[in-house]
């Protein structure tokens, strides 16, 4: 049985389910559970589609495993990293980050302004996918949504 | 060369039209002014935000000018077109938005801007198939960073009400 994580938008009444993916990721597993609960503000993406984000501790700096080849599915949970000035532009392109992604419909592929970003893929959403979804797409009208990340014990 | 204003939660950027490359989209575009509405952030594009059209300011314009190889610069401003034909068959979270006819102004305001993703995409667009029409029809000559800085925030904040008007005299 893999361990599984619940992520909700209490202010939605929004939560879904994920299973960690640890046969695939089992470094990117434990690092982000270790750092669980997480309770931050959400924003959606700009580049990547149907997708939102959330941005770590940089201190979170995980090395590439399972990476995702290009295009993720509906419910994929994805962790990403950029080093300090990876690319131009500010304020973004010139800050190190680390962050997660939630792909919550198709037609969604992790990018930025150079490109597809290879990203570890760790989680796939289980259950309540529809219900997250609707709450991830409201943050393109109504802006950044607070997200909670918790182990399911 | 024409002047349009944009005005945005209190701040004001003026771009100058491409009469000389698209006139009849600058015509067009420059007949419905003055035009308003909620103004929303790009989810594919980047740094871009959006005026959908609505009611009897909707334009369906067939695309005019050099065909662009869809790179986009800060401060450009493309009219958009795109069939409801389009996105028919989209599931799950797509929203009426996703799945109507559109039509919109988009302004670019970041760097970096669009990148390959911005509006024109080679297999789709109107010159092949008439499915979607992009056309680049106006520049930013001078936009206070209060202004830019107002496009970044509609993603962190949600929509805000955005005026397009003609810069007369």
């Amino acid at each position: 049985m893999s361990r599984k994580i619940r992520i909700s938008i209490p202010d939605e009444g929004a939560s879904a389910i994920a299973d960690l993916l640890e046969d695939d990721a089992p470094n990117t597993c434990d690092a982000i559970w270790n750092l669980l609960p997480l309770r931050v503000k959400a924003m959606h993406d700009i580049w990547s589609g149907h997708q939102v984000l959330v941005h770590l501790d940089k201190s979170v700096a995980l090395q590439p495993e399972n990476v995702l080849t290009y295009l993720p599915m509906p419910g994929d949970v994805f962790y990403y990293y950029r080093p300090p000035h990876y690319f131009r532009g500010s304020p973004y392109g010139r800050s190190e980050s680390a962050e997660l992604g939630i792909v919550y419909d198709r037609d969604t592929r992790p990018q930025g302004p150079r490109g597809p970003e290879a990203v570890n893929l760790f989680a796939n959403i289980s259950s309540g996918l529809e219900g997250l979804a609707k709450a991830c797409e409201d943050m393109i009208y109504r802006g950044q949504k607070h997200l909670v990340i918790e182990k399911v014990e | 060369m024409r002047k349009i204003v944009f005005e945005l939660t209190g701040t004001r950027a003026v771009a100058e039209m491409l009469d000389d490359v698209v006139p009849k989209t600058c015509d067009a575009v420059w007949n419905i002014l003055p035009v308003e509405g909620m103004s929303i952030h790009a989810n594919w594009s980047s740094r871009e935000i959006m005026l959908h059209l609505q009611g009897d300011k909707i334009l369906r314009l067939p695309p005019e000018g050099p065909t662009r190889r869809g790179t986009t610069a800060p401060g450009d401003i493309v009219y958009f077109w795109r069939s409801p034909q389009m996105s028919r068959g989209k599931q799950l979270a797509y929203s009426a938005q996703f799945q109507r006819e559109l039509s919109e102004f988009a302004l670019f305001y970041g760097d970096p801007a669009g990148g390959g993703l911005a509006a024109d995409d080679p297999p789709r667009t109107g010159r092949t198939s008439n499915l979607q029409v992009s056309t680049l029809f106006a520049r930013l000559i001078d936009a206070s960073p209060e202004f830019l800085r107002k496009c970044e925030e509609i993603r962190h904040n949600g929509l805000q009400k955005l005026v397009v008007t003609r810069s007369e005299g």
